[in-house]
């Protein structure tokens, strides 16, 4: 039987890798005594997925493992074991059982809820209008870069949301991910303010991952939203 | 407006960082932009975290980077004992890495602990292990970073107190004069007596130097600003001696005598990043009895001492339970003489093996015992059989004192071969004293008749493949308290002709195609040789060292030997003076006035017994009379059947 835990990565955590989150995860289990399932052969690992890496310095409230367990623990009892072993920039909020044959986190995503933050200086009523600027549009164009490569793709069909809070100190963005069409908060941030952040302190600028989504009935849901507590 | 049909990215715009973290000493440009930014960042499981107000505090240092000192045990040893403390708050510090240390000298960005991310100067005190001569330099970094003098000499009232503990204070010499107090011995016994004099000094108008003093009366405990050194005109030292009267000629070493009555850490620390140890760590025993002539931790943590298996047995359930580690793994400087192996190695298995947990034991004696318990935990075909034999031939062996014979080796890897392994390491040294050419060609000859011993054994179709042979030889480095401690270290130019004696005779060897063989830097061991027996005349040579950019000299990769001598040569200070040189046995040797317990007189005794190899048995065969036996504890105390 395979669970999903939902965390949080915050604080100080966020210069914490992927592979040593998933190893600060095995040591969770094993202090916590969560059953976790091992792989086969001599050098047996426990069977655990995680969701996309989250960037080295990027703050979540969304991040995902499914693990193998080899027998059932009720959510409440393994939330509270988690919670006393943990540290608290990484918070344990969900523990899930998954139905049969669900998707794995990794594979199942398709979408990232962002939100971008920035300082009271860069703030005001100009960030309405660039969102707004940005849907209406039918094609946005940008160069997308990798270490290897660089091509142009068209993110407009990939930002599903996009809107500044009332301040406009807050924009909130719901764009694709995972490991098709994946794009990358900044990159809709560039293609809406361009040349004009180089003049900001975009050090200033925080970007916080907020959720991941998947396709259910072709609508996007929470990963959260699949499976179901153990009580 | 700008142009929004076709954007293109601003890479440095993708370095976007997310804020309002706790606070945290480096600010993340900083973080973003070095290797491992977890190294610096604390806020581990396990880490204690007090509030401040009122508490003593220390900040402890392991002066290498983060996964070195981090898998250190001692500190956690002394960390789980000072934060047991309730007037006292220990945190960790460690150096900076070469990519970080020009950051923080460019933004004069003070050095700080973990746990509170706080500035080391802020401390009362701050610790600083000493566990290998080419860490020297970096204690140098770490007080140029705190913001603290080099010299003791030239700090301010307000400065913490600079102590230095662990291996290298046996001779320290050195680094004396950077230090404000040195301990000598096992942490576990006086450090109580240095705080409760702290506390008491800062009540009523505090003065540093006449803490200092004070301090350096407490059993175990150093004051190197309280002595002189006058010198002969050839260099040697004429006399070393106090300022004051009052203060002790000389300075016993420290130990535990009841290891099972004292600190264990049940809860460590667990680092985010992989640490060169990455396991639970249970220390078995401390001390050896097996006096090898070379080794300075088989002499100076005399007498050996056991902790009862019972203990040890609770401390691996709690100490898995509290890290999650997946392996745990024995600490002792021979885990074969531990009374209790048997035990406590079925216990391991028993408990643990089916919980997805290995068990790594390592320094066992090759044998059927060893063997059978190692294909329980091990996968035979990756694992690998070592032996330390020291020296290639049985009549050097005999010179060392090294109670290992071919008939040994030979016998653990015909068992071994027949268990299924078919990889072997052995550890050897060059240069030990009174070597010869037949002594280093017997590491070739020991090698190849390993390998032909597997062809013999093994039939021809139940071989898998080639048995591999791999054959490291380290340059001999005579240390203080030894007794080598007078013995004259071999040149670099030696160390390589004695190299290449046995590289070209592995060539020579039937089965050289089975066999590898490496040797290590003879630079570094020659600088190791220097500060090992040096005395405070070098320190001057240390700093110059350092301002010239040496650091992190125990990495091969950042170990630049030509700053060195320049050094020396700036300094005026001629190194083979410390090294390349024979000492008459009346010579006043620069860490005299340390008192191990084991005597001068029986060193000297063992010398001469080096020279008529001579083997001295070991001390549950027989004691020898080394001295420790006044500690009244230890093997020293058992009954001898």
């Amino acid at each position: 039987m395979k669970v999903r835990l939902r965390f949080s990565k915050t604080g100080a955590l966020v210069y914490i890798g992927h592979l040593d989150v998933m190893r600060y995860f095995q040591k969770l289990f094993r202090r916590a005594g969560i059953p976790v399932a091992y792989s086969e052969g001599f050098s047996p690992h426990q069977i655990l997925s995680f969701t996309p890496p989250l960037p080295l310095g990027m703050e979540s409230e969304g991040e995902y493992a499914d693990v193998e367990l080899v027998e059932p623990v009720l959510s409440k009892d393994a939330l509270y074991r988690i919670a006393e072993t943990s540290v608290p920039e990484i918070t344990v909020t969900s523990f899930r059982l998954l139905p049969d044959r669900c998707e794995n986190a990794m594979a199942s995503v398709k979408a990232a809820r962002y939100e971008v933050i920035f300082p009271k200086e860069m703030s005001g009523s100009d960030m309405t209008a660039a969102a707004d600027d940005f849907l209406k549009k039918d094609s946005v164009v940008v160069l997308k870069k990798s270490k290897k490569t660089e091509k142009e793709i068209d993110i407009r069909p990939l930002v599903y949301e996009l809107k500044a809070d009332d301040k406009g100190r807050v924009i909130s963005m719901l764009i694709s991910s995972g490991s098709v069409d994946n794009i990358k908060p900044e990159l809709v941030l560039n293609a809406m303010f361009g040349d004009k952040l180089t003049e900001f302190d975009t050090g200033n600028i925080m970007i916080k991952r907020i959720d991941q989504f998947t396709l259910a009935d072709d609508k996007l849901i929470s990963l959260d939203e699949i499976g179901t507590d153990i009580t | 407006m700008i142009n929004r049909e076709k954007t293109y990215v601003n890479t440095s715009f993708l370095m976007l960082l997310s804020i309002g973290m706790g606070k945290l000493a480096l600010s993340k440009e900083i973080l973003m932009s070095i290797d491992k930014p977890a190294r610096y960042i604390g806020h581990e499981v396990n880490a204690v975290i007090k509030n401040p107000e009122g508490l003593i505090r220390f900040a402890m240092c392991f002066p290498d980077v983060y996964e070195i000192g981090m898998s250190h045990l001692g500190i956690q040893i002394l960390y789980d004992m000072f934060n047991s403390y309730e007037d006292v708050w220990c945190e960790r510090v460690y150096s900076p890495w070469n990519d970080l240390y020009p950051l923080m000298k460019k933004d004069h960005i003070p050095l700080f602990a973990l746990e509170s991310q706080d500035p080391v100067s802020d401390f009362d005190f701050l610790g600083i292990t000493l566990q290998y001569e080419m860490c020297y330099t970096n204690i140098l970094q770490v007080l140029d970073l705190s913001g603290i003098a080099f010299y003791a000499k030239d700090r301010c009232e307000n400065d913490p107190i600079v102590i230095a503990g662990g291996p290298c204070t046996y001779n320290p010499e050195p680094v004396a004069e950077f230090f404000d107090l040195v301990y000598i011995g096992e942490g576990e016994t006086s450090y109580r007596k240095l705080i409760d004099l702290y506390k008491e000094h800062k009540k009523v108008g505090y003065d540093r130097q006449k803490f200092i003093r004070e301090a350096g009366k407490i059993p175990g405990i150093y004051a190197p600003s309280c002595y002189d050194v006058s010198y002969n005109e050839d260099g040697t030292i004429r006399e070393f001696f106090p300022l004051y009267d009052d203060m002790p000629a000389v300075i016993e070493k420290e130990i535990v005598t009841e290891l099972s009555d004292t600190y264990y850490p049940v809860k460590p620390v667990v680092p985010y990043i992989k640490a060169t140890q990455d396991r639970v760590v249970l220390e078995i025993q401390r001390g050896c009895i097996r006096g090898c002539r070379f080794c300075q931790a088989g002499s100076v943590y005399r007498p050996i001492r056991e902790r009862d298996v019972e203990k040890l047995e609770s401390f691996a359930r709690q100490m898995i339970a509290s890290t999650g580690h997946e392996e745990i793994s024995l600490s002792s400087l021979s885990s074969s003489d531990y009374p209790d192996l048997d035990r406590l190695c079925n216990f391991l298995i028993d408990e643990f093996s089916d919980k997805h947990i290995n068990i790594s034991l390592p320094s066992l004696r090759v044998d059927a015992f060893s063997l059978d318990v190692m294909s329980k935990v091990q996968d035979v075909k990756k694992s690998v059989i070592t032996f330390a034999p020291e020296a290639g031939s049985q009549r050097m062996r005999n010179v060392i004192n090294k109670g290992l014979t071919d008939e040994d080796i030979l016998n653990g890897c015909k068992q071994a071969f027949l268990g299924g392994w078919t990889r072997v390491k052995l550890y050897f040294m060059l240069g030990l004293p009174y070597e010869t050419v037949e002594d280093m060609e017997g590491i070739a000859k020991l090698s190849n008749e390993i390998a032909k011993l597997y062809y013999d054994t093994i039939p021809k179709e139940k071989r898998v493949g080639k048995v591999n042979i791999v054959s490291s030889t380290s340059f001999f480095v005579p240390k203080p308290f030894t007794p080598f401690q007078w013995a004259k270290m071999a040149t670099m130019d030696e160390f390589r002709m004695k190299a290449k004696v046995v590289n070209d005779a592995m060539k020579r060897q039937l089965n050289y195609k089975s066999i590898r063989y490496n040797w290590h830097a003879a630079d570094v061991s020659v600088l190791e040789g220097v500060f090992a027996r040096g005395d405070r005349k070098l320190s001057k040579v240390l700093v110059r060292a350092y301002e010239k950019g040496c650091m992190f000299d125990a990495w091969t990769e950042s170990f630049r030997f030509e700053p060195w001598v320049e050094a020396f040569e700036e300094e005026g200070i001629d190194p083979a003076f410390y090294y390349n040189r024979e000492r008459p046995l009346d010579e006043v040797l620069p860490w005299d006035f340390i008192d191990i317990g084991v005597t001068r007189k029986f060193l000297e005794r063992e010398y001469e017994n080096a020279k008529q190899q001579k083997v001295t048995p070991n001390c549950r065969m027989k004691c020898s009379g080394c001295g420790a036996a006044r500690f009244h504890g230890g093997v020293c105390y058992e009954s001898k059947a």
